[in-house]
């Protein structure tokens, strides 16, 4: 149905983002319990990757 | 026929702020939906039938629902933007319904997978996660059986 997809594109790109960023915020809220708890994270190549990506 | 019905009544509501509103005020329905449609067929180079009388309606009962709501929605977003409201309200909400969720949960999804790949690099580099209560009760991400 790409006329279908056309219309609703807008609202499903918003939803995805505001999904995907509800969710990214629930885990920095648990990695910041793990750092409070003591967790150390390693420094991880792909992480610079991915946020030079999202960029 | 559902999609004359449809634009009737669109059109109906804001006689005087449409295209099709003014078609509508001066044409029978049949009427208003032909030159609405080829509007619509025109503009989008869409080759669909036009049906109307008793056969129309028994295909638009057989018709593809989408197909039928596209070409309205379209149809009512050439008329005015309120239009497209009075579309979106009674008609196309639980299909708009349904589309936020599947959007919201395809963000979700893609988020966490991000995420629990992030863990296992970080598993195999050697970090070992602390038990979280709030993980559960959260929805939050899994802890590893041996932490459990």
């Amino acid at each position: 149905m790409p006329l279908l997809e056309k219309l609703l594109k807008p609202l499903l790109d918003a939803q995805y983002e505001k999904g995907a960023a509800d969710t990214s915020a629930k885990y920095e809220a648990w990695k910041a319990r793990q750092e409070a708890a003591g967790v150390v994270f390693v420094p991880d190549p792909e992480d610079s990757e991915e946020e030079t990506a999202d960029k | 026929m559902k999609i004359a019905l449809i634009i009737s009544e669109a059109a109906r509501a804001n006689p005087g702020e449409s295209r099709i509103g003014r078609l509508a005020g001066t044409l029978s329905k049949p009427s208003a939906l032909v030159v609405g449609m080829g509007i619509l067929f025109q503009r989008t180079g869409l080759t669909v039938p036009v049906m109307h009388g008793k056969l129309g309606a028994l295909l638009a009962q057989t018709a593809n629902l989408d197909l039928g709501l596209t070409a309205a929605a379209m149809l009512a977003s050439y008329a005015g933007g309120a239009c497209i409201m009075s579309l979106k309200e009674k008609l196309m909400k639980p299909l708009l319904d349904a589309q936020y969720e599947k959007g919201l949960e395809k963000g979700a999804a893609d988020a966490s997978a991000k995420h629990e790949a992030w863990k296992a690099r970080q598993r195999a580099l050697g970090v070992i996660f602390v038990p979280d209560p709030e993980d559960e009760t959260e929805g939050g991400p899994e802890r590893p059986a041996s932490e459990k």
